[in-house]
């Protein structure tokens, strides 16, 4: 007899994530994380795999990311040692580096650097490029009283606030923060900073002695996404400015192809304006002539297919002299493509299910693969070296089955159910409906725990990709001016479509669920329609009103999405606001949300909590602590057990009748 | 003697009095001081004592964390709550409990006299051993509280509280506790909300008001008569019928009370007498149309109320037909006050003076201590003269003008605007450290009571519905008025700043006129959907307010939201807000300074942590100063 996932079943999870080949190829190191015993963090540590196999290389759960060095050798941030901590304690800000040989031995301390660098990764020789999170307040080494200025920036009295956005979902407050480039010297000793003070640096490569990165200036307003795209040359330390910052053109990342072109993401919002997504061009760096790339207009889409069963990232992207490789979301599978040199569209890999990220190096590949049965596995070469799904081969999973509909505008929509643990076709069954975030993101059928853990509780689990999901370009994804109508149909009808093909969903005992956009269409839901019992809006947004003044995109985010604002008109974004309804909700609702989160702000889950019982309506709001806009899928293990378990009593209470403790 | 100028640290060096409380016997008067204290970033409160028959002052009671007292009636020893032994290392934080000192006026230390396992907010003396108590307690039992770590529940509104911090299925709640064993038990039930609570003459029993809250606050309390000797306790009027606010008796057959008549947000509460043996109630005193403060029942039978009468404190004695017999007015406002067998005590202050405590003697007040006395014979205090001009509606407005220190007729000065909260409170003449302070920088401090204060009746308070409109006006013709009559005001020079409802009309005001050069707008309110659903009095005071809600009335919600007007501002702003705010919560002051930056009207925000509404009167000195300092030198930048 299989067991049940539940909730604490993540605590036995390990995902997979950052395969890396050294520079010869021959190893490939991945970064492997897993809940720590008391589930209060994670602890994440490097692999080596190769023709022998897979095995772990680092023991202190503390090594999240990987950086090859020339030598064949692995570095990693970390805070090991006794000079570490000391530093840690006095607030000061620094990267302490460890390096570990795959061949044999324990990692020893590399080098430590004056700043908090986020990534690193080797440039050439002995150079290195770091981003750092630097702050405009920090004291210089010679400052009066530095101490207490490192004391008080840490744990200030109050904030002083003199930039807008002033915070940033998971970095926390950002006011005189930016994003600063410096290349290390190993050999030498020293960093050389690239990027002036006031410079906030998005992404960054550097190749053949050439620093490129999009990026942009600015005092007191973040510029949103306008931003110029700079090449800096190593040897002479001057910076040219290839693309100035231009609401005309978005940047998003570029790249020096073999050919000395630059190629480059970028979008102009020429037919989908502010939220039209990026499209692939080169650059002729001399004359700044931009040229679409291929006959055909390509925008590559790099997101991923939702799951909450995934932590670390890795490779999206990599050009390999002309050829550019990516992974692209088609529909709602993400695969490996690869643009030649001329724009020719090649599908290299199509796995099953998807692949999460990969790397390349001469004529070898690597991928994380994802699977609706398991947590992702690495590929090398062709060979699945680890085999981390063991961990449920003793569990009961549902296979998510397709039961996707035509809508009435003649879309497809993909759409699927998980079946209830022990399915007996005679018995009726409650269902849940999921609906996913972005909105421009999408479900698929990759592994996720949290709806394996609904269909071992007893419910069909029934989530799709309506009319402004990704994957399906821009004009699917164009609800923009249209929250709350399209894509509110879409799910409606495929609820009425599961409906009819599952007779086994009973009608009666349905509820729906969704986070961030997806509580914002929760939110939206109740107060349309009362055909749920039980509803779980989490992250969501209330009323566009106080999301645009709040929210760490809301100035940008408003405009893009509904070619509006407050000031321009307030009428149309109240019409759009959930909060409006919510006079007519009865839906018994469950709010959850996190009081660190700066993309949807608490203000918003507050607002509809408190206009349903101000209503009499059934709610509950749970507020985590120290939690952002990512607690489902990377807070602190007990939290996301605790939200979990949270949410499994109130269905259990307002859909099956019955008393969960 | 050379004068000092009043600087921000000058917090340090005066106090707040509070407590007066009268001996059984007349003779003394014990009261509270409070003072910032460097050292611990704190306040030190310790308790003095006015010998009534010497004629002095003397310190009673020196811990630093002294307060709360009363006198023991059987013995004239003065009780107190002191935190002067620290609690044990090993202490839980759920092992809550407030320390009773005793201490005789006519000699000896302090020793402790009883514990109560409670955070006790007042306490009544029954018998010799036992004491009606106010606490706040858990609603649920401990089995049925949450449990889980890591985050908090919330299935009720309020669910936080200003000064309180989360209240979810917490209730300020009635209890008896007995000294002779110990014993501590609730007389409400779980969830009820206890409102005011008093002893009978003959101490037989309480009468108290209030309502169970379920789910949401409601505008609604009853009227209860508690029976001491066979526990059992009597509703005497419905919640559902009334929203009882004080009860307390004429004598043991009448209950006296007061109720919001509920029709809006402004209107004074209308008085009752309850005939307990005929089970039935009477207005009384329909002439009055006052918003008491305190209330004390005297040996007469007289009830004696403070209120604010303009700007000036008054004492009224109230007989069982709800008229006023006898009044006594206190030179400036009154911060506490008792009356015992006819005498009367207060701590209050005067005209440009500090607080001190008072009696009054043959219908005068008298000053019987010398607190302040050292602080503000020291200081150059600015002397605030007084205003009164007739709006275009004819109606008269009060305010006040404090000239720069330094002041030479013929030169120009800048000035400030400042603005009171409320906006049912009222600005008197007394020092207030804030406006001196920057007296002394060489501004012109200028401040009134608009209609919509308190102090002139109920039609006078009528803003409800109105807000942003003659509350404005009526602000920004007194401007007129002291630019008028100091010719050495500069008006192209001029700031503003307020707090709380003064911060969302400096918020209003930099959306609708350009006049000042810059603002200083401290936990206020911008958007009137957020106040409303996000704040511990949102869902039910400010929607009386609005006079409609958000669903029926969102055009008048967001046409009385200064966040509207934002994009017209240009006055560059500095917003203060504490993030454990939870009267104006910090969204309030987040989305108007964003609106303002995103526009490029230059802008900052100081957002203060673990602070609360009450930053500017009770926050830790150190945060007091940073705030007076980040808006002072605000206006040293866009005014000087």
């Amino acid at each position: 007899m299989k067991k049940k996932i539940t909730a604490e079943t993540l605590c036995e999870l390990k995902f997979a994530s950052e395969p890396r080949f050294s520079p010869d190829g021959t190893k490939l190191a991945f970064v492997v994380a897993s809940a720590n015993e008391e589930r209060k963090g994670y602890k994440r540590d490097l692999w080596i795999a190769d023709d022998g196999g897979a095995r772990p290389l680092t023991t202190g759960g503390d090594a999240g990311s990987i950086c090859w060095t020339p030598e064949g050798k692995i570095l990693f941030p970390a805070r090991r040692s006794a000079e570490d901590k000391k530093k840690a304690d006095k607030k000061e800000r620094f990267t302490s580096f460890y390096e570990i040989d795959p061949c044999g031995g324990e990692a020893a301390h590399a080098f430590t650097l004056p700043y908090s660098a986020g990534g690193i990764t080797h440039i050439d020789g002995s150079l290195y490029l770091l981003t750092a999170k630097t702050d405009l307040n920090y004291p210089a080494d010679d400052a009066p009283d530095r101490e207490k200025t490192l004391e008080r920036l840490a744990n200030p009295p109050y904030r002083p606030i003199d930039e807008a956005p002033f915070w940033s979902n998971g970095v926390g407050f950002t006011y005189g923060t930016r994003s600063t480039l410096y290349i290390y010297d190993r050999a030498a000793g020293g960093s050389t900073r690239v990027t002036g003070e006031k410079f906030d640096a998005r992404s960054a490569f550097a190749q053949d002695g050439k620093l490129y990165y999009v990026g942009s200036e600015f005092d007191k307003v973040r510029p949103g996404m306008k931003a110029g795209l700079y090449a800096y040359d190593i040897a002479s330390g001057r910076t040219d400015t290839i693309l100035e910052p231009s609401d005309e053109l978005r940047v998003m990342w570029a790249r020096p192809r073999a050919c000395g072109d630059l190629i480059l993401a970028a979008s102009k919002g020429e037919k989908f304006g502010l939220s039209e997504s990026a499209m692939l061009y080169t650059l002729d760096p001399k004359s700044k002539k931009l040229t679409q790339l291929g006959a055909e207009e390509i925008h590559p889409c790099m997101n991923h297919v939702g799951s909450d069963a995934r932590l670390g990232g890795g490779l999206s992207m990599k050009l390999i002299g002309d050829d550019l490789y990516y992974i692209d979301l088609r529909g709602y599978k993400n695969t490996l493509v690869h643009v030649d040199k001329n724009g020719g569209m090649h599908e290299d890999i199509a796995p099953m299910c998807g692949i999460d990220a990969f790397d390349i190096c001469g004529d070898k590949l690597a991928y994380v693969e994802v699977f609706p049965d398991r947590t992702p596995e690495i590929v090398l070469n062709g060979k699945q070296v680890t085999d981390f799904g063991a961990a449920l081969a003793d569990y009961e999973v549902s296979l998510p089955e397709y039961i996707g509909f035509t809508n009435s505008n003649g879309d497809k929509i993909d759409g699927w159910m998980l079946r209830p643990a022990g399915y007996d076709a005679s018995k009726s069954y409650p269902a849940l409906l999921e609906i996913h975030g972005g909105p421009r993101t999408a479900f698929g059928e990759a592994f996720f725990h949290e709806m394996q853990m609904f269909a071992s509780d007893g419910y069909f689990v029934l989530f799709c990709n309506p009319r402004g999901s990704d994957g399906r370009g821009d004009a699917f994804a164009d609800i923009w001016h249209k929250y709350g109508t399209i894509d509110y149909d879409d799910l409606m009808a495929f609820v009425d479509h599961a409906l009819k093909v599952v007779p086994q969903i009973d009608k009666d005992k349905l509820g729906v669920l969704g986070g961030s956009y997806g509580g914002y269409m929760t939110n939206w839901i109740i107060g349309h329609t009362d055909r749920f019992k039980a509803a779980c809006s989490q992250r969501s947004i209330a009323s566009w009103v106080s999301f645009e003044f709040t929210s760490d995109i809301g100035h940008t985010f408003t405009r893009s999405q509904h070619r509006s604002s407050t000031h321009e008109d307030f009428d149309y974004l109240w019409d759009i606001s959930p909060l409006k309804y919510a006079n007519n909700a009865k839906t018994p609702t469950l709010f959850i949300h996190s009081d660190q989160d700066f993309r949807c702000w608490m203000v918003e889950g507050i607002q509809m909590f408190t206009a349903l019982k101000f209503h009499n309506v059934d709610a509950r709001l749970c507020l985590f602590e120290g939690e952002n806009h990512e607690l489902s899928r990377s807070g602190v293990p007990e939290n996301r057990i605790s939200r979990l378990l949270e949410m499994q009593e109130w269905f259990a209470k307002y859909i099956t009748g019955e008393e969960k403790k | 003697m050379e004068k000092k100028t009043v600087q921000y640290e000058d917090i340090y060096e005066f106090s707040t009095l509070s407590g007066a409380k009268i001996s059984p016997d007349g003779r003394f008067v014990v009261f509270a001081d409070s003072r910032c204290d460097k050292d611990s970033n704190g306040y030190k409160s310790r308790l003095w004592l006015y010998d009534g028959e010497k004629q002095s002052v003397r310190l009673l009671a020196n811990s630093g964390s002294d307060r709360g007292a009363f006198f023991e009636r059987e013995t004239g020893a003065v009780i107190f709550t002191s935190r002067r032994t620290p609690p044990k290392k090993d202490a839980k934080p759920e092992d809550v409990k407030t320390q009773f000192y005793r201490i005789f006026p006519d000699g000896g230390e302090a020793e402790l006299y009883f514990e109560i396992p409670a955070m006790v907010t007042a306490l009544t003396q029954i018998t010799d051993t036992l004491y009606l108590v106010r606490a706040t307690q858990e609603a649920l039992p401990e089995d049925e509280r949450p449990k889980r770590k890591g985050y908090q529940v919330f299935d009720e509104i309020p669910f936080w509280l200003n000064g309180q911090g989360f209240s979810n299925k917490k209730r300020p709640a009635l209890c008896l506790f007995d000294r002779k064993d110990g014993s501590f038990k609730r007389i409400t039930t779980p969830l009820f909300e206890c409102g005011d609570a008093n002893l009978s003459p003959d101490r037989s029993k309480v009468v108290f008001s209030g309502s169970e809250l379920v789910g949401a606050k409601r505008r609604r309390g009853g009227l209860y008569l508690y029976d001491i000797a066979t526990d059992k306790t009597t509703e005497l009027i419905s919640p559902d019928s009334m929203w009882v606010g004080r009860a307390s008796f004429f004598d043991d057959g009448t209950i006296f009370f007061d109720s919001n008549p509920c029709k809006d947000s402004h209107s004074n509460s209308l008085m009752y007498r309850y005939i307990i043996s005929e089970n039935r109630y009477e207005r009384i005193g329909e002439e009055n149309d006052i918003a008491f403060a305190g209330m004390v029942r005297d040996s007469d039978g007289l009830i004696y109320a403070s209120y604010d009468n303009w700007s000036v404190g008054r004492i009224a004695a109230i007989d069982r037909d709800g008229h006023i017999v006898k009044s006594f007015d206190a030179p400036c406002s009154i911060q506490s006050f008792d009356v015992r067998d006819g005498k009367i005590a207060f701590t209050g202050d005067s005209p440009d003076g500090l607080q001190e405590l008072y009696t009054f003697e043959d219908g005068k007040a008298v000053c019987r201590s010398s607190i302040n006395v050292g602080y503000a014979e020291s200081h150059e205090i600015s002397h605030a003269e007084r205003l009164v001009f007739t709006n275009s509606d004819g109606v008269e407005i009060e305010g006040w003008v404090i000239r720069p220190i330094g002041y030479e007729k013929g030169k120009k000065y800048p000035g400030l605007l400042e603005i009171h909260g409320g906006p049912k409170v009222v600005y008197s003449a007394a020092y207030a450290h804030e406006m001196q302070a920057y007296a002394a920088m060489g501004y012109y401090v200028f401040f009134c009571n608009p209609r919509g204060s308190n102090g002139r009746g109920s039609d006078f308070a009528d803003i409800t519905g109105k807000l942003g409109g003659i509350d404005y006006n009526d602000i920004m013709e007194f401007t007129d008025e002291v630019i008028k009559r100091e010719p050495e005001l500069d008006a192209n020079r001029m700031g503003v700043l307020g707090g709380s409802y003064g911060g969302f009309m400096t918020n209003w005001i930099i959306g609708h006129t350009d006049r000042f050069k810059a603002a200083a707008s401290q936990r206020s309110i911008s958007n009137y959907f957020t106040k409303c659903l996000t704040t511990d009095i949102g869902h039910y005071h400010n929607l009386t307010q609005m006079e409609t809600d958000p669903w029926a009335g969102s055009d008048v919600f967001w046409d009385h939201s200064p966040l509207k007007y934002a994009n017209n501002a240009k006055t560059p702003t500095v917003f203060i807000h504490s993030d454990h705010d939870f009267r104006c919560w910090m969204s309030e002051g987040i989305q108007m300074y964003n609106a303002l930056k995103q526009n490029g009207v230059d802008a900052k925000i100081c957002l203060f942590k673990d602070e609360n509404h009450e930053l500017s009167r009770s926050g830790k000195p150190e945060n007091r100063i940073f705030r007076l300092k980040e808006m002072g030198d605000w206006f040293k930048t866009y005014l000087k």
